[in-house]
């Protein structure tokens, strides 16, 4: 998963043209949408998936914190819709254990595919924080970081954890820093991304 | 009757006389005869300059019931037809025929003529969406208005389908004795290319001017053994509204990458070389795919042949960068071309006709090698529509669409796959401007069709990357996504005629209920 495209749940013309532009991965925002069309961004992403499918690209779902009800709502209606993750913003273990303990519930009452995260841990997190974070569950499968955080990078490598850099981002930069691969709000992005991870380091 | 491509057409039509149905892109050539032209001789010392447009139209002969002509490279900033009709409309004349190259929004003015019968015939090749279309689809204009191709119009005006009686040559730098261009003036506007038939072939030729230079007027692109009369008005246009329209790159990512996607089918398909040949519209998208191909061949070293068509500045920045020998420019679309127009002297003017008319010798557009196109709808059989929307609605003219696509080696039509909430490939296009049998490849954000015909491409292009599937697939796709809309209903009046460029009814205009 070299290059991922972010897409506000919450728009219906880019949840249509998403899938167009060749991204290895889209990522679904729940986070932009207003608190107050929370509810709707979800239903929409839920029917869209549904009905367009999404069959060339996987799906992430970036949800919102997993301590907030909001962020509850979200992985528990869209791991209806098997994403391939979802994006959790964390600062500590904390907020990873009571995902997991969610994923747990979710998965005993529901037939869904096995849940993922990446993680997008806090900025000022630690090394030592960092390391405790992705340690907290078997379930991250991605570590989402700007760039200038990217000296976590050869831990999260050290634990076969791959890192995709948040935009903004040079794709360039974020190769020759060793990120795996790099995310675009903007679509015309993802072909020079794919371009420029094409020789390709490990993949998601 | 019903003509090669089906399409349901009169024998004959009221207002436009008996029909030449279309049976073939290429099945109406052969020899043809140039109509006779009327000159008038000028003795030694007699004076072509007029003190009025009411005064040139006085010394025109003007009668009821005869045609008109303009030319469009002013676009949007024309100022010429506006005075020129309103003048005629003021001195009394009816059933006038505006056989115009293009109408624009600006000719708003015109819509009050149409009505109370000053103009009741319209003839055009290229026409902006705006009031003069919409009074037209709305049946206010007494005979059907006849669509023309940009290499149709001088065909039936060399042919003498189409006579023209006076022709107003707007004229931005011009001397007493009728030697004009439109490269030099406070209204230059480039090349005047369109109006060089009209120049030859009219019976009484008026240059209108804001810009009176002493004699003789240098360079010269109309000569004054071709003009009767010289008029100078305050202004004959402003040229800022030559960049009407998207004459701009697109920002939108998705059309981006459907430029993107066109570049690529270009060069996979072999055409990015030494000496190739190019062209593309205006709109947004053509100019993204102009810039794409600009990448190619500077990775490439590619030194092209030519340039042609309507030219932009990206079109005159690949001229400075070596990337083309030489533009062939028919108008120009921006003030970057007007420049260099003036300035470069490997930026060539083409007439209409050296363009794309197919009763020549031969047209520049024969020689093209790529054409990106664009399209309002596209049926299943490739055909494409470019003069009305969905509902009927003219919004615009052939242009030089299925001259080009007639001519060209790879003629590329690119669309987005949905338009607004409807698919643009449809079981049947609302009106075919152009044959499928000359559409090679159809590229939308959702996949690339290519034309059946086209085994060699298909053959070319089956192991690349691009995502090459059927027309008929992209069809569905459409249609999951926006449904199948019910079929706008027409009353029978027709309400413009839409001719092939070689003068058949490819098909006609009915008046949307």
């Amino acid at each position: 998963m070299q290059s991922v495209l972010i897409v506000n749940a919450n728009d219906p013309k880019m949840l249509l043209d998403a899938q167009l532009f060749g991204a290895d991965a889209l990522m679904f925002d729940l986070t932009k949408p207003d608190e107050a069309e929370r509810d709707v961004a979800r239903i929409l992403l839920q029917e869209a998936v549904a009905f367009l499918g999404y069959k060339t690209a996987s799906i992430i779902v970036r949800a919102n914190s997993p301590d907030t009800e909001d962020g509850e709502m979200d992985i528990k209606t869209l791991a209806q819709s098997n994403p391939y993750a979802f994006v959790i913003a964390c600062s500590g273990a904390e907020t990873v254990k009571r995902a997991e303990a969610l994923a747990q519930e979710i998965e005993q009452s529901s037939v869904t595919t096995k849940i993922r995260f990446i993680l997008a841990p806090d900025v000022g997190i630690s090394d030592e924080g960092f390391k405790v974070l992705i340690a907290a569950s078997k379930r991250i499968s991605a570590v989402f970081l700007p760039a200038d955080m990217s000296r976590f990078i050869h831990i999260s490598s050290g634990a076969d954890i791959p890192v995709i850099a948040a935009p903004p981002v040079n794709p360039q930069d974020a190769r020759d820093l060793g990120f795996s691969g790099a995310a675009t709000e903007n679509g015309g992005e993802v072909d020079g991304i794919n371009e420029i991870f094409s020789e390709g380091r490990c993949g998601v | 009757m019903k003509n090669a491509l089906g399409r349901d057409i009169p024998e004959y039509i009221v207002g436009y006389g008996y029909v030449r149905p279309f049976s073939g892109a290429f099945a109406n050539l052969g020899l043809r005869t140039k109509a006779a032209v009327k000159v008038r001789s000028y003795v030694p010392g007699e004076k072509k300059i007029l003190s009025s447009i009411e005064e040139v139209i006085g010394k025109s002969g003007l009668k009821d019931g005869m045609t008109v002509s303009f030319h469009h490279h002013l676009r949007n900033g024309d100022k010429v037809v506006n005075q020129v009709m309103k003048a005629i409309a003021d001195m009394g004349f009816r059933n006038i025929h505006l056989a115009a190259s293009g109408i624009f929004a600006c000719h708003e003015p015109l819509v009050p003529y149409i009505e109370s019968g000053v103009i009741t015939q319209v003839s055009a090749n290229s026409f902006n969406r705006g009031p003069v279309a919409q009074a037209i689809t709305h049946g206010k204009l007494r005979k059907p208005a006849i669509l023309r191709s940009h290499g149709g119009r001088p065909r039936a005006i060399e042919s003498g389908e189409m006579h023209i009686d006076v022709a107003f040559i707007a004229a931005p730098a011009c001397d007493e004795w009728g030697n004009l261009n439109g490269t030099q003036g406070k209204s230059a506007c480039g090349y005047l290319a369109y109006s060089y038939p009209d120049a030859v072939y009219a019976d009484v030729v008026v240059a209108v001017t804001d810009n009176l230079v002493p004699y003789p007027a240098c360079p010269i692109e109309i000569t004054q053994d071709l003009v009767d009369y010289v008029v100078l008005v305050d202004s004959i246009g402003d040229p800022s509204g030559i960049i009407s329209g998207t004459t701009q790159i697109t920002t939108d990512p998705l059309n981006l990458h459907i430029a993107k996607t066109t570049a690529r089918l270009i060069d996979t398909a072999g055409y990015i070389k030494d000496g190739m040949s190019f062209q593309t519209g205006a709109g947004g998208t053509s100019l993204a795919v102009a810039a794409q191909v600009r990448e190619y061949m500077l990775a490439k070293k590619v030194v092209g042949a030519f340039g042609s068509g309507g030219i932009h500045s990206y079109f005159v920045n690949m001229l400075q960068e070596g990337l083309f020998r030489c533009l062939f420019d028919v108008q120009c679309f921006d003030l970057a071309a007007v420049r260099s127009a003036a300035e470069n002297p490997k930026h060539m003017a083409m007439s209409a006709s050296m363009y794309g008319n197919p009763h020549t010798r031969g047209s520049v557009v024969n020689n093209l090698d790529v054409m990106i196109l664009g399209a309002t709808e596209v049926d299943t059989d490739f055909n494409v529509n470019v003069v009305t929307g969905s509902d009927g609605t003219i919004m615009g003219a052939s242009g030089g669409h299925n001259d080009c696509a007639a001519g060209s080696k790879l003629a590329i039509v690119v669309t987005n796959l949905l338009k607004g909430r409807l698919c643009a490939v449809r079981d049947s296009v609302t009106t075919v401007t152009t044959p499928g049998e000359t559409i090679d490849v159809l590229v939308t954000d959702w996949g690339i069709a290519i034309n059946p015909r086209r085994i060699d491409l298909i053959d070319k292009l089956k192991d690349s990357k691009l995502p090459i599937t059927g027309i008929g697939e992209l069809q569905k796709t459409g249609e999951r996504l926006t449904g199948k809309p019910e079929p706008q209903k027409f009353s029978d009046k027709i309400v413009a005629v839409v001719e092939y460029r070689d003068g058949t009814v490819i098909d006609v205009v009915r008046q949307p209920v």
